[in-house]
């Protein structure tokens, strides 16, 4: 049986080829274009979360009230002690905002001063996402301000350059001087006007002694990547170590714009996947049918001769799962070296920056889970084997001399 | 067949012509199989291609209505620092602009920053003082303002949904303003009167929009830092280019392309990042067409060696496999065109988009996306997928019917 | 010597003019209210202010769960204009504060550097505490808002010591984020006992109680000031002010910029 349907593949060889290659070109597109999908949904989650941490720690009423000083959190020191008993393997970004008034030698703008101590491994990245010219304040310094490098064109002042901030109605110094040290850049200009960064403590000293706006926790997976479900059980354990005082978010509850974002990736994906899935089919569909159509005749002359119908539709069925499956291995082999050669990364050249701007990461990390593997796999195999088990089961209805005058 | 056959063996070219167009329905399973597929990769190019552009429109329009104008008249030195000292020079520049062909409006603006403060929270803000009139016919603001109404008079204040929401305050209450510029500090008490909801984020989280009057009291601008203009869409640039001409030195007018910052390029690249993934889409939809040729066209070996047995030369046996696949190919891609323009033309005339980018849009707020996305609908798109078609034609072609052109009757009619 | 005997001139005859002015406004007070609400506003404004005055604050700012205190010392025309520097804690003492109608300037002795502030920056809490630099020098009182009588069971205060309850509404344009804000006066004297303001939802977002008034001829200030926050259990300042020269004459050179750094004593 399996030799016969061995033989037959050689004998039409040029069909074989076709067919077997449209399998094989199916599947390997499928896999690189589940690669992507994969690797740009992994990306953004991990930009987005990058940005705001796993989990934020707030004041208990910060949602509810609007003024500087009901949002903190003051006890800021017991506060992050209680949640690193809770989750000790984490990074920590800890951020006192303030709204201020900001001064160079000339001009003035309101601003919101960010006052951040963080954990290296957030420091590197974000200095290198954002950090323009210059560098970020050092940490624990009362001195150094670096400002959005739209907010220092407007207060017109440069590097090195004094810059004067006033937080009425605070606790702490109320007024500073600071030295500016770095230029960042936010995909947003309506932050990069406004946003102006010190280290942590000399935001406190500024405006609030000891307190925090909120903690950003980022989770360190143990291996693989951190999905939905570690971050609600974080979140479960953090809140009842914290206690009412605060209040613990997940990043969907603490940016639900940017959730809703990643969560559009699916059914946007879904569509786009529908629409080429759709032309593969007709790829598959169309060379392994009309390659057996042709062959009507021959299954005519088969029945003819004895054969039951059944016998000939499992040769059929033999012959494709043969064509089919050496379509896959090509497909799967050719895909699967692609991706294991973008295992380190994948950059669209000269797009870094319009991918940056979009919100999408630059590096894009291709990867297939096995689910993405089998849908690809069973839907080549799936449709190829309908599309020719149909001429077959024509060939056993009609009449063998029917079947033998037959054209398709 | 058999009515077809008299007519093959003197074979000019029409006959063959005929020929071709028979067989095609002699075979219908086949032809309607590379229909299909023919069909389906126009109608895809043409449905991709009305999104990307349609995208990229939407967002300039955005820009043009809600966010920046159509046309912005300000001085070189505001582009460089948009600070009400670098305000328009004292002329009656609105009355001259009023003549020139293609200015359907034009409107003066103050742009400012602020101090915004509620009986609850202060916080900075980019103000805008506009001629509430001159405002209705270039903006969409006016029509957007969800609750109260829009701006009549000195003293009124329109807030951005966000910015109302984050400083507390409602219609019918009123906010403090405090700026410093040419006249020195200044304060004011303005009444909210209305809040505006456009779905633009850059708009609804930003949006402080005063009298223009209160404006010049608060900064001191006697004149304006810009003006903005009302052209048609699409004669931006040549307006502003217009318009030059009749400005003082010093003073620059851009249409809205020039005025998106860096969402041109993001824009641009899009496009660029669109022909890309194109690219990749065009090749496995020839893929599937040459394929589908290919195929059909080897089965009929038998078939066609009769063909050449009853003395059709290679030649013109190549030549009539070819246009077989090309009419079909034509017919598909005719039927493509029909369904993808209708789909195009769907996507154009309602706000199908529209929802999908509506979550995108709040964390997104520089790309400048409103509550409506259309589709494009561009004559283009006939040649994208016309071009596509042609090159499987093309590659299908040429293999298939060198193969036919080579074929030998007695061995053709023998094969299976 | 000479200029001794000016000064003590000037005081009595600014007495006779006081006598001569409080004897009809008594007469009248023991009958109905004065007529003019704006005028019984401007009386109470003055007697909130005190006229030129040196003197020294302390502010108690009360927090759930701590307390900071704050020295600081005190120059006003009883006008405008006013300057504040802090003396104590140590931490923040060499600030300073000039208000001169609008204009609003900070002085920081760690910044060696003046700045500017907004004019909205005066209805700011000072210091961290609730007191507004508005509540301490200025008439915005009278020139954000238009007095009215208000009418009776208007304010949310017992009545104690307060014979009339004047109803201030801001005036179109004024720079004040409150609704209104209610005065509660004592005839006899013309001296507010209380200030409550209103947001515009009609809530009272902060509550004045002034007492202790200390007398010096013609001019009245109150030397005990709580202020609360009404919309925070536990946010109240209590500000007394001691040490105080009433009827003092103040130098110009204590409202110019230089003063911020060094003082004009």
């Amino acid at each position: 049986m399996w030799a016969l349907a061995w033989r037959n593949v050689w004998r039409h060889k040029t069909r074989s080829l076709v067919a077997a290659g449209a399998v094989a070109a199916v599947v390997l597109f499928t896999l690189v274009f589940f690669g992507f999908v994969t690797a740009t949904t992994n990306g953004m989650f991990e930009l987005l979360t990058s940005e705001s941490g796993h989990l934020q720690v707030i004041g208990a009423r910060a949602r509810e009230v609007q003024d500087f000083d009901a949002r903190l959190i003051r006890d800021a020191q017991q506060v992050e002690a209680a949640l690193l008993r809770e989750l000790p393997a984490v990074r920590l970004r800890r951020v006192l905002e303030v709204p201020a008034l900001i001064s160079g030698e000339t001009r003035a703008r309101g601003a919101l001063i960010v006052g951040v101590a963080q954990d290296e491994v957030l420091a590197q990245r974000f200095a290198q996402e954002h950090v323009a010219a210059g560098r970020l304040p050092s940490p624990g310094s009362w001195d150094e301000i670096a400002l959005g490098a739209a907010l220092a064109r407007a207060l017109q002042v440069e590097l090195g350059d004094p810059v004067y901030v006033f937080a009425p109605g605070t606790e702490g110094w109320g007024a500073a001087a600071y030295t500016l040290v770095g230029l960042l850049a936010f995909p947003q200009t309506a932050y990069e006007i406004q946003a102006a960064y010190l280290s942590l403590e000399g935001a406190q000293e500024l405006a609030a002694p000891s307190a925090v706006s909120r903690l950003e926790v980022h989770l360190v997976p143990e291996r693989g990547v951190v999905t939905d479900a570690v971050i609600e059980d974080a979140k479960a354990r953090a809140a009842a170590a914290l206690g009412p005082a605060v209040r613990v978010e997940t990043w969907r509850e603490a940016s639900p714009d940017t959730a809703a974002m990643l969560d559009l990736m699916d059914p946007a994906m879904a569509v786009f996947s529908l629409l080429i899935f759709v032309l593969a089919g007709l790829l598959v569909v169309n060379t392994i049918y009309l390659g057996l159509v042709e062959r009507i005749r021959e299954f005519g002359v088969i029945i003819a001769v004895g054969a039951d119908r059944w016998r000939v539709m499992r040769m059929v069925l033999a012959e494709s799962l043969v064509l089919v499956a050496a379509g896959t291995a090509v497909g799967l082999l050719t895909g699967g070296l692609l991706l294991v050669s973008w295992a380190d990364g994948f950059r669209m050249p000269g797009l870094d920056e319009v991918l940056a701007e979009a919100g999408l990461p630059a590096v894009l990390y291709p990867a297939v889970t096995p689910a993405q593997v089998a849908v690809t796999v069973g839907f080549a195999v799936a449709t190829a084997l309908m599309a020719a088990l149909w001429p077959a089961w024509v060939a056993g209805r009609l009449e063998p001399v029917e079947a033998m005058r037959h054209v398709a | 067949m058999t009515e077809a056959a008299p007519a093959l063996p003197p074979a000019p070219a029409a006959p063959l012509v005929r020929l071709a167009w028979r067989n095609l329905w002699r075979h219908r399973q086949r032809t309607i199989l590379l229909l299909a597929v023919v069909a389906y990769v126009t109608f895809l190019t043409i449905f991709y291609w009305s999104f990307v552009d349609g995208y990229g429109e939407s967002v300039v329009e955005s820009y043009a209505r809600y966010i920046v104008a159509p046309v912005r008249i300000a001085a070189d030195a505001w582009y460089e620092d948009p600070d009400p000292e670098h305000h328009l020079p004292d002329q009656p520049l609105l009355s001259m602009l009023a003549d020139v062909p293609g200015v359907r409006g034009a409107s003066a603006r103050i742009h400012f920053p602020a101090l915004l403060q509620s009986a609850y929270v202060t916080q900075g803000a980019e103000v805008v003082g506009v001629d509430p009139a001159g405002e209705r016919r270039l903006s969409r603001i006016p029509d957007k303002v969800a609750e109260g109404r829009w701006l009549e008079g000195p003293g009124e204040v329109v807030l951005g949904q966000e910015v109302a929401r984050r400083i507390d305050a409602r219609v019918g209450e009123h906010v403090v303003l405090s700026a410093g510029a040419l006249a020195g500090p200044q304060a004011m008490g303005l009444q909210v009167v209305g809040i505006a909801r456009t779905g633009v984020a850059a708009v609804d989280q930003t949006a402080v929009i005063v009298h223009l009057e209160d404006a010049r009291r608060l900064t001191g601008v006697p004149t304006a830092t810009t003006i903005a203009l009302d052209v048609a869409r699409g004669t931006e640039a040549a307006v502003a280019e217009r318009v030059q001409a009749l400005l003082p030195a010093g003073v620059t007018a851009r249409g809205v392309w020039d005025l998106v910052g860096p969402i041109k390029a993001d824009v641009e690249a899009n496009q660029a990042f669109a022909h890309v993934l194109a690219l990749v889409v065009y090749a496995f939809a020839a893929l599937a067409v040459t394929s589908t040729v290919f195929v059909s066209v080897m089965e009929r070996t038998r078939e066609l060696g009769v063909i050449a047995a009853l003395g059709v030369t290679p030649r013109r046996l190549g030549l009539l496999v070819t246009l077989e696949a090309f009419f079909t190919c034509a017919l598909g891609w005719l039927g493509g065109l029909a369904l993808g323009y209708a789909a195009a033309w769907a996507l154009a005339t309602y706000n199908i988009l529209g929802p999908l980018f509506a979550a995108i849009s709040a964390s997104m707020p520089t790309a400048g996306l409103s509550e409506e996305v259309y589709g494009a609908v561009r004559t283009a798109y006939v040649a994208y997928s016309g071009m596509v078609i042609a090159a499987a034609v093309v590659m299908s072609a040429l293999v298939p019917g060198r193969r036919a052109a080579r074929l030998r009757p007695a061995a053709a009619m023998r094969a299976e | 010597m000479e200029r001794r005997y000016v000064k003590a001139l000037a005081l009595a005859v600014a007495l006779a003019v006081a006598a001569a002015v409080a004897v009809p406004a008594a007469t009248q007070g023991a009958g109905e209210p004065p007529r003019d609400a704006s005028a019984l506003l401007r009386a109470v404004v003055d007697n909130l202010r005190g006229g030129p005055l040196w003197g020294t604050y302390t502010f108690v700012v009360e927090r759930p769960g701590r307390t900071a205190e704050y020295v600081m010392e005190v120059v006003t025309d009883g006008d405008e204009r006013g300057l504040i520097r802090i003396v104590a804690p140590p931490r923040e003492a060499g600030q300073a504060f000039l208000m001169d109608g609008n204009d609003l300037w900070l002085y920081n002795a760690r910044l060696g550097r003046s700045l500017r502030l907004p004019p909205s920056g005066r209805s700011n809490a000072f210091l961290g505490s609730d007191v507004s630099y508005n509540d301490m020098v200025g008439r915005d009182l009278e020139t954000d808002y238009t007095a009215a009588f208000a009418p009776p069971g208007a304010a949310e205060r017992d009545g104690a010591g307060v014979d009339i309850v004047l109803e201030l509404t801001p005036r179109p344009g004024a720079p004040t984020p409150y609704g209104r804000a209610l005065v509660g006066v004592e005839e006899a004297r013309l001296i507010p006992r209380w200030v409550d303001y209103y947001d515009q939802r009609g809530q009272v977002v902060k509550r004045l109680t002034l007492a202790e008034y200390l007398e010096a001829g013609d001019w009245r200030v109150p030397t005990h000031m709580v202020v609360e926050d009404a919309t925070r259990e536990g946010y109240r300042t209590v500000v007394r002010l001691t040490d105080v020269e009433l009827d003092a004459a103040v130098p110009e050179a204590c409202f110019a910029l230089q003063a911020l750094e060094r003082g004009c004593r």
